[in-house]
């Protein structure tokens, strides 16, 4: 319950239309696509409903907002569209306010010189790809995470990109972050903290603090309020392109290809080849289950694919782009025609209409939430690596399927993205599972937690969370000693009332 | 004369031995110092560590004795940051020169500071593969220090392979502890990504001067060696010219490595040093402490014809082909290339000024860059002016230094002169060299308010230091209050004591 | 039959919060000034006014019996112009339909003896009273028949409705005001310039429940469908071509619910006159020299079909107006950057202006800035509720952009 005063303040900062106590409205900020709201759903706790939805639209509202919550005490978590898998959006202590930045939506520059965008903690895949491409750019970005997504929330939670193989983790992306702190304080980093010298350079000066920010701080230090962006040469011509119903044309100066294998050894020797060949923008291991559901308009088309097996157990798919010529298609073509003849692999071109979706998805997802048509989604497992830990990988998501009734998503094949030119990559297997099922989201939860926790399960319960990526409160008994003290010590440096999204650094900073 | 006991001293020995510590006055003369403006500060003690523990024992104990520690590896920062300001122990790294986990199939080697360019490449070399490495590093220069300060490569260009090469990062905190960022932070965990755990704490560690730890090792990515190669020149009146058609190349993505060196710079590239400088410079011994013995009559004579002879900018592209097809890479690439120089009205050809042999010199600069160390040779002493900056900004950038040089009568032609695109050309990494004769007080004088002077007028027009060593540091973090405030209190947190290189940065 | 909210269950269960029913499907979005796709949302902001709030968290509640009626919540659910973005898109990507759910939720407010909040009250009052949205009485369905020239009025027969198997069903929007007579005219002198044979059924016409249902009256809907259904099959009607598209897809997605069986095609006159065009009798040869701008009617596209829009054999109503438009000497059709699926709702969708009238306008004005954007010299469109609302919008804005109906261009053409 927030005090009338308090609300008032806000209210004063923001306008009275853009703050709400409201039930109506609080209710709807009590979700996201953990398992945490789902299960206090059943518990009929209410303690995932936060107190206070506020809508600022600029970085001084959000000073505003921040100094308020520091001064009475209240906790602040900053949404974007609130669809993380790793329940950082929902309150884990009363007095709570959602800080939704659905109005901080502005692209406010686009560098067509120095291939940068800059842009408020709103702005969608969609919208920077729809803005830069018509410039002969684009963001790289391509989640499986839908268009919709914010770009700098997916970046900051470790998004992982289709293109990164070219383009690398989704965190290289960053330039510069304009973040408001706890105490209100601005702070800008890169070359954006130099007023001269404008948001071009992400290093420096000196010791580099945007690594605090970048990556998986789950809104526990800060709001990131704007970010410059990095942008790519766009080879692909008009986007959007005029779509015939899930079968949007290939955008211009680019090719996919699906490459069939017969096992996980000769798939991962064909990707580590592809990678260090130095060709494509995109390369990954197509997860079966993914594929079946994606690129089928109706779930009972896609229940019928599966079970025929339509598409392949191993499949990997790249997409080239003739950047500097068509020349460069040709060749990238040779490669990898060379690379799939000496590892066994087999073009599947007849899959290419099946697949078109892919012709949107690759660039800006539009159809990667079909899981949806089963229910939910959870990331079972995800782990890090180098190419050839696929196969490990795969076998301990088996063994561990085998130790629960329920099903995984991907049990033909992980997705596996490569990254950064083949130096490593990311391994992922996912369930779904049907909300409106307690016992199967019970299952689909335990064989998450599973997946990922190495510790005993009545310590992830007390947390009241798990995360998809090793993370500290997780982690920390592994990686030895230091890991949670400094994190604990740059809270305290950077939000000394623990004002920002508590209990989802580290999980226990109470 | 009996010797006062020195309990520091015997502490340290404890820890690596009496051979590991040396308080000799010559021995702490020659760490005083180095070639930079910095004042020299003659350190207590000198210590070389050869193993983990040694290290973390010689930080606990100076932490026990508040005594302030100064990280060393190669001594070729050539920027004042290893000089002690306050004394202390100096921490003289070169001994942990290890190579482990050298793995020939995903590409990457794990290192300690010691291991040297030199080092490094000839390990890889017989593999067939190389690190990168930037133009200015000399062979002895420490890759470790090299990368975490980062100095960016001539392939910085590129997305991928240019920048952000490493996997993983051990540091020594100033409490003694060691942490391991990057995936194998976990136990058995491959390299893969330094990212994490967590936050990204490697990017504190990173051009820290060694104010916030040691980093003891990190696992570094490399590449193949080239199976077919080939090097473009192009010559341009003006650095605006270079940085448009700079531009048009990484919008292209084209090549690999793709720098600008002035005339004065390619110069210093390409003359014929005397005889006897050759294996002193391909051990990466040119430099000393207070520079190095200026260049004779002659070769001032050889280097003034070649810059006679040159344009005032050559951009620099090499095209390789690695894995697969190389040939047919270069030769898709070379058509490109050429297509888009012609649609831009520049040329595109195999050397500039007359130079036989110049694209093999750049070959072999790509894998173990040693012939720039010649520009120290010019007056003696070489003080480079080191930032970022915009393809937009760099000409304004260039006009502000012209004036101040002007302004302290230092011709431009004796500014050498080094741009390359970083990341598809969204930034422009520079060095700017000016001159001076380190015996001549008041040449120094003259440089010295000239270096400045120019200093600020550079970030007045919008060139960013992000490597702020020395003067830098006050320049850069006057301007930047909450930035600094921030780095503050993590330093008061992971460095309580204020005992690792006080005084750099804005600690 | 109409399905009763806790059928939906699994879906307001299932919503990920992916936002897709917030903005223009991402696959089809030219520029980041036109990403907003759900009227209330963006004006509004909390998630409670998106699918994505009311489906997947507010329906949820109330099944679930976590909820209870509020005026908050009846302001919530009904202040909405159910304009089907939501549905198309959430449609596509998860087979859920967020309008579809909302309606469910007003359908269980009315059964549970909760009156609609605001305006609507007084509306469905009316309605059920009147038997239109309009109060006003069954005979002055006609009245819009004297404003056709004799010749036409004699090709006009509600006797030729006994007979006729095409029927033309004009709909209640005639009864607004005079002014909105003159779409229903235009409709039939196009098609009686093209020798169709035109039977309507003047006073015997009948709501066809669309207000009703949008209400979440659904008792009183099914009434009017079995009725209206009940008619056309023993007139031995096949084709029944309607105007109104609110009517077109009441008829076409909503009917099929109710159970009883239709023996009758439902056709939109668009479809009709493209063909007619196509076929020679209906001949532009007039220039008219004119840039314009097409804004697509919701219920044309996106909600007039039981599935998902695209992925059947229905594809929404939006290569044919363009088709009649490309055929109009002198146009020159410039398009906006929301249009067919993605258009943006004019904001009368779901007869918002009697509830939130403020919403409506906003909406309108929305729409009108877009299409003055892309420097077009006029906006054309196909419905009486787009036109009226549009129409008001530029009116009180002074807006220099022109507003025609479709119809009326083509007999401009003639």
């Amino acid at each position: 319950m927030i005090e009338p005063h308090v609300y008032q303040a806000i209210a004063e900062v923001v306008g009275p239309e853009f703050v709400s106590d409201d039930p109506v409205v609080r209710q709807t900020y009590s979700k996201d696509g953990a398992f945490p709201a789902i299960i206090k759903r059943y518990k009929k706790d209410p303690s995932a409903i936060p107190d206070l939805v506020v809508l600022p639209a600029s970085t001084e509202e959000v000073q505003g907002v921040v100094r308020l919550a520091n001064r009475f005490g209240l906790k602040v978590i900053p949404i974007i569209t609130g669809s993380n898998m790793v329940s950082l959006c929902i309150p884990s202590e009363p007095r709570t306010i959602a800080l939704d930045l659905k109005r901080m939506d502005k692209i406010i520059d686009i560098d067509e010189r120095n291939m940068t965008a800059t842009i408020q903690p709103y702005v969608s895949f969609a919208r920077i790809q729809a803005e830069t491409m018509k410039r002969g750019l684009w963001n790289g970005g391509t989640p499986l995470a839908p268009g919709s997504c914010g770009l700098l929330s997916n970046i900051i939670n470790s998004g992982t990109w289709q293109s990164a193989l070219a383009y690398g983790a989704g965190l290289r992306s960053l330039v510069n972050l304009t973040l408001v702190l706890p105490n209100g304080d601005i702070l800008r980093t890169g070359s954006a903290s130099i007023p001269q010298c404008g948001n071009f350079w992400c290093q420096g000066p000196g010791p580099e603090l945007k690594g605090i920010f970048e990556f998986t701080n789950h809104g526990g230090l800060a709001v990131i309020v704007e970010a410059t962006v990095k942008l790519h040469p766009w080879a692909g011509g008009k986007w959007p392109q005029e779509e015939i119903y899930d079968r949007p044309p290939l955008p211009a100066n680019h090719r996919i290809y699906y490459i069939e294998y017969s096992n996980i050894e000769s798939m991962n020797e064909a990707m580590y080849q592809i990678a260090h060949s130095g060709i494509g923008t995109h390369l990954n291991g197509a997860s079966n289950g993914w594929v079946t559901s994606m690129t089928q308009r109706t779930e009972e088309l896609a229940e019928k694919r599966w079970h025929e097996g339509f598409f392949p157990k191993h499949l990997i798919y790249v997409i080239t782009a003739g950047i500097s010529s068509p020349r460069q298609l040709e060749y990238e073509e040779n490669v990898l025609k060379d690379i799939v003849k000496d590892t066994g692999g087999k073009f599947r071109d007849d899959l290419r209409e099946e697949m078109s979706t892919w012709h949107g998805d690759a660039f800006c997802d539009g159809c990667g939430s079909r899981f949806q048509r089963h229910g939910s989604f959870s990331s079972m497992k995800l782990g890090c690596g180098h190419i050839d830990n696929h196969r490990e990988f795969y076998e301990r998501s088996q063994e561990i399927v085998k130790r629960h009734r329920h099903y995984m998503f991907d049990e033909e094949t992980p997705w596996v993205y490569i990254f950064e030119r083949g130096y490593y990559a990311l391994f992922e297997d996912d369930t779904v599972f049907d909300q409106s099922d307690y016992d199967e989201v019970k299952q689909a939860r335990d064989m998450n937690i599973d997946g990922f926790i190495r510790t005993p399960k009545e310590d992830l319960l007390d947390l009241g969370y798990y995360y998809s990526e090793p993370i500290i409160t997780i982690f920390s008994s592994m990686v030895g000693p230091n890991l949670k003290h400094w994190v604990a010590q740059i809270k305290r440096i950077f939000d000394p009332n623990y004002t920002m999204n508590p209990g989802k650094l580290i999980g226990l900073e109470k | 004369m009996i010797e006062a006991k020195d309990a520091i001293k015997d502490g340290l020995e404890k820890i690596g031995g009496s051979a590991a510590v040396s308080t000799e006055p010559t021995v702490l003369e020659r760490y005083s110092r180095d070639q930079s403006f910095t004042p020299p500060r003659k350190p207590n003690y000198v210590v070389k560590p050869k193993k983990l523990e040694e290290l973390q024992g010689i930080i606990k104990f100076a932490n026990e004795q508040l005594m302030p520690v100064i990280p060393y590896s190669s001594g070729t920062n050539f920027h004042g940051g290893a000089v002690p300001n306050h004394g202390g122990i100096l921490v003289d790294l070169s001994q942990m020169n290890k190579i482990s986990e050298l793995d020939t199939y995903f590409w990457w080697v794990t290192i300690e500071p010691g291991v040297t360019f030199a080092q490094l490449n000839e390990e890889l070399g017989k593999r067939g593969f190389r690190v990168l490495v930037p133009l200015m590093a000399p062979p002895s220069a420490s890759v470790l220090a090299t990368y975490v300060d980062r100095e960016p490569v001539p392939a910085a260009a590129d997305f991928i392979y240019g920048n952000e090469q490493l996997q993983t990062m051990r540091v020594v905190l100033p409490n003694g502890d060691s942490f391991t960022m990057g995936n194998p932070a976990v136990e058995g965990a491959p390299h893969s990504h330094i990212f994490g755990p967590g936050l990204n704490f490697y990017r504190l560690f990173m051009c820290s001067q060694g104010t916030l730890g040691i980093v003891y090792q990190i696992n570094l990515r490399y590449i193949p060696l080239p199976k077919a190669q080939k090097v473009f020149f192009s010559a341009f009146d003006n650095v605006s010219d270079v940085i448009s058609a700079m531009r048009k190349i990484e919008r292209k993505e084209l090549g690999f490595e793709c720098f600008a060196l002035n005339n004065f710079d390619l110069a210093t590239l390409a003359v014929n040093e005397a005889p006897a400088d050759t294996k002193i410079l391909k051990r990466g011994e040119y430099v000393g402490t207070t520079g190095t013995k200026p260049w004779s009559q002659g070769q001032h004579q050889r280097f003034e014809a070649l810059r006679q002879a040159l344009p005032p900018w050559t951009l620099v592209l090499t095209i390789a082909g690695w894995t697969r097809h190389p040939e047919e890479k270069v030769e898709y690439q070379e058509l490109d290339y050429r297509d888009l120089a012609a649609e831009s009205g520049f040329e595109v050809k195999p050397s500039v000024g007359g130079i036989i042999g110049l694209d093999k010199l750049v070959e072999e600069e790509m894998v173990l860059p040693w012939r720039m160390q010649k520009r120290f040779g010019y007056r003696g002493s070489c003080h480079g002016l080191m930032f970022h900056a915009t393809g937009a900004a760099l000409p304004n950038i260039e006009n502000a230094l012209a004036e101040v040089a002007a302004k302290h009568h230092y011709s431009w032609g004796d500014i050498g002169a080094y741009v390359q695109p970083v990341e598809r050309a969204r930034s422009f990494y520079c060095v700017y060299d000016l001159h001076c004769d380190p015996t001549n007080s008041s040449d120094v004088e003259r440089v010295k308010a000239l270096f400045n002077e120019a200093s600020e007028a550079l970030i007045n027009a919008g060139a960013f230091f992000d490597r702020p060593y020395g003067p830098w540091a006050d320049m850069m973090y006057r301007r930047n209050a909450t930035y600094a405030e921030y780095l503050k209190k993590i330093k008061a947190q992971l460095d309580p004591n204020n005992i690792m290189n006080p005084g750099k940065l804005c600690f | 039959m109409i399905k009763e909210l806790a059928e939906y269950r699994h879906w307001c269960w299932n919503c990920f919060r992916d936002s897709m029913c917030k903005h223009v499907f991402t696959w089809h979005l030219r520029s980041a000034d036109y990403d907003d796709i759900c009227p209330t949302l963006t004006r509004y902001k909390f998630d409670a006014y998106a699918g994505q709030g009311k489906m997947g968290e507010l329906a949820r509640t109330i099944i679930e019996g976590e909820m209870g009626w509020s005026d908050k919540l009846l302001e919530v659910i009904y202040q909405d112009p159910l304009c089907g973005a939501c549905d198309y898109i959430c449609g596509r990507v998860a087979e859920m339909q967020p309008a579809q759910v909302i309606q469910a939720m007003r359908a269980k407010a009315i059964k549970d003896g909760i009156a609609p909040p605001g305006g609507f009250k007084a509306f469905l009052d009316d309605l059920r009273e009147y038997l239109n949205p309009y109060r006003k009485y069954d005979a002055e369905r006609i009245n819009w028949l004297k404003g056709l020239s004799a010749e036409l009025a004699e090709g006009t027969s509600t006797e030729k409705g006994a007979k006729t198997k095409t029927l033309l069903y004009v709909g209640c929007f005639p009864l607004r005001e005079p002014g909105a007579q003159k779409m229903a005219q235009d409709a039939v002198t196009a098609l009686i310039k093209a020798g169709v044979d035109v039977g309507i059924l003047g006073e015997r016409e009948r709501c066809c429940g669309n207000p009703s249902l949008r209400m979440g009256d659904v008792d009183s809907f099914i009434a009017f469908a079995k009725e209206n259904i009940k008619m056309f099959n023993d007139m031995g009607v096949k084709k029944l071509v309607t105007i109104c598209p609110f009517c077109y897809s009441t008829f076409k997605r909503d009917y099929p619910d109710v159970g009883d069986k239709m023996n009758f095609e439902v056709v939109h006159i668009l479809e009709l006159v493209d063909q007619l065009i196509a076929q020679g009798k209906l001949r532009l040869s007039k220039p008219i020299n004119l840039s314009v701008t097409y804004h697509d009617p919701c219920h044309l596209g996106r909600i007039s079909d039981a599935g998902i829009s695209g992925t059947g054999t229905f594809t929404g109503i939006y290569a044919q107006p363009r088709r009649i438009l490309s055929r109009i000497p002198g146009v020159e059709l410039v398009e906006m950057d929301r249009n067919k699926d993605d258009s943006w709702c004019c904001g009368a969708g779901g007869w918002l202006r009697n509830g939130y009238l403020e919403l409506a306008r906003w909406t309108a004005d929305k729409r009108i800035e877009e299409a003055e954007a892309t420097g077009a010299e006029a906006l054309v469109t196909y419905c009486p509720h787009c036109e009226e609302n549009l129409g008001e919008a530029i009116q009180r804005r002074g807006n220099k952009i022109k507003i025609y109906d479709l119809l009326d261009l083509v007999l401009q053409g003639l």
